[in-house]
């Protein structure tokens, strides 16, 4: 019984893992949030314009424009790439779902730019398409990717300012500001947050549940075995008895005469306190509900949590249901 | 004895009564969550039902303005348009999955083909935003969870006593979008 549960149990573990492994693993946020430029080819004046812009934009109205750079997107496809990332850091607010995503893949010669579901029609894929064509790709191409970043940032603040209709326009005076702050602060890399794709964390979590699941079968199976100890059909008879002196147990006392009819004993007082052994009284606990073979309705997307990292800029909660454009072949 | 007295029959009344309160309850439980389920992929937005009027819409568009083009041929535009037909006419999912499937490959032809024609600066622009859209729309419709909803269901619906009542109401399973 004990192996047949086992091994339902490791069945439910692998399949979780499989499942969990079918998005890909993306970089984590940093703490400036807003720029993630792992393959280092962004200036920190590009990185400033960024970054400081976003702080007016979201603070205006939610909405976020993150750009990330990495060397590749491996084996996933770089638009899944950018969704399981959008979608993960949770870029825009989660009431407006208003986040804008560039993913720039150096060695894939690639890039990636969508929006969250919110702007989807107010900032068409054929707005950013034409975006890319007119302000990314031909310093994209030229591998001058700080121009070009700078140039579609422009590009981008400016449609979100339209679309809200924001009383906002792009800062450039900041650079001096963001460098002087890095330097200041002493910049530290960033931490992976409790925020992450979490593929290993819920894999671990899932690993201790098993164990413990297993380790309390084990030991319930022992006291069940012990209880059929006491003359239990088809279990081992018990040890034999040691020799010795012997005992007389005293014979139970007479029940007590049931009263006559009409004459019922008044009931306990209500919640029984101190009449029942358990001491709080009134009937069985109640367990929760039981699990329902109906199903319990659709598992909702709900809205992520926004939590900083340490202190640093995070995610609004935004999200965003996939397409964008990318780059012309 | 009094019949109401007797207890095998009033076990058995019991028994009648909560297997019906099961069979009525339950299913009707089960059928309003296949309505959710199928309410899910035809929602005015952010669906896939939205998404194929999106795809359709971007299509049109599209045939137009190769149709106006000078020196286009029609059996491109032709085969968009019998496409966009289907889908409107397609009744259920796996019809309108199909549809959708016909509908993307005359779009890409048509794509490569309208790319060749020597459209105005405008029309070559609108041309290629369009079909930026119609990609993007089938993009979502892959990200979208309704098939993983379709399958949860369908799932719930074989357990215990889920499976008989569905057997017992006749309810089949939710259509996945393939």
């Amino acid at each position: 019984m004990t192996l047949k549960r086992l091994s339902a149990l490791l069945l439910a573990l692998l399949l979780t893992a499989a499942s969990a492994l079918a998005a890909p693993k993306v970089i984590q946020p940093t703490e400036d949030f807003y720029v993630n430029d792992s393959a280092n080819v962004l200036s920190d004046e590009v990185e400033g314009l960024i970054v400081l812009n976003n702080d007016k934009l979201y603070a205006a109205c939610g909405a976020q424009i993150v750009f990330v750079t990495v060397p590749t997107t491996g084996t996933a496809s770089i638009e899944d790439y950018a969704y399981t990332l959008f979608n993960s850091w949770g870029i825009g607010s989660s009431d407006k779902n208003n986040g804008i995503l560039l993913l720039m893949a150096i060695d894939d010669d690639d890039y990636w730019l969508m929006q969250g579901k919110g702007l989807q029609d107010y900032i068409t894929s054929g707005d950013l398409d034409d975006m890319l064509l007119n302000d990314l790709e031909p310093d994209f191409a030229a591998k001058d990717y700080s121009a070009g970043a700078e140039k579609l940032f422009t590009a981008l603040f400016e449609a979100v300012v339209q679309v809200y209709d924001l009383n906002l326009t792009l800062d450039t005076t900041l650079y001096d500001d963001y460098r002087a702050a890095r330097t200041e602060n002493a910049y530290t890399p960033p931490v992976s947050s409790s925020k992450s794709s979490g593929d290993g964390g819920g894999i671990l979590l899932i690993v201790l549940i098993v164990i413990v699941i297993v380790l309390i079968s084990a030991v319930n199976s022992r006291r069940r075995r012990r209880r059929a100890w006491q003359g239990g059909v088809g279990m081992p008879p018990p040890p034999p008895r040691r020799r010795g002196p012997t005992v007389i147990i005293a014979p139970r006392p007479p029940r007590r005469p049931r009263p006559p009819m009409g004459h019922e004993p008044p009931p306990p007082p209500f919640g029984g306190f101190g009449s029942r052994p358990s001491g709080f009284g009134g009937g069985r606990p109640s367990g929760g509900s039981r699990p329902s073979s109906f199903g319990s309705g659709r598992p909702s997307g709900g809205s992520r949590p926004s939590g900083g990292f340490g202190g640093g800029r995070s995610g609004g909660g935004g999200a965003s249901r996939g397409g964008g454009a990318g780059r012309h072949r | 004895m009094k019949f109401t007295e007797n207890r095998p029959i009033a076990c058995a009344a019991l028994a009648l009564v909560v297997a019906g309160t099961l069979v009525i309850g339950g299913g009707n439980a089960l059928i309003d969550q296949k309505k959710d389920v199928q309410a899910a992929f035809s929602a005015p937005s952010e669906s896939i039902s939205a998404e194929l009027k999106e795809m359709a819409d971007n299509a049109v568009v599209m045939n137009s303005i190769v149709a106006n083009a000078e020196g286009a041929e029609s059996e491109k535009t032709d085969a968009v348009s019998a496409a966009i037909d289907a889908l409107n006419r397609a009744e259920t999912i796996p019809d309108r999955y199909d549809a959708a499937q016909a509908l993307n490959a005359a779009v890409e032809d048509l794509y490569s083909y309208g790319s060749n024609l020597k459209l105005s600066e405008t029309d070559a622009g609108d041309f290629r935003y369009k079909y930026k859209n119609f990609s993007s729309a089938l993009l979502r419709i892959s990200h979208d969870s309704y098939n993983e909803q379709a399958a949860a269901f369908n799932e719930e619906k074989r357990g215990f006593p889920a499976g008989l009542i569905s057997a017992v109401r006749g309810i089949g399973d939710a259509a996945l979008y393939e």
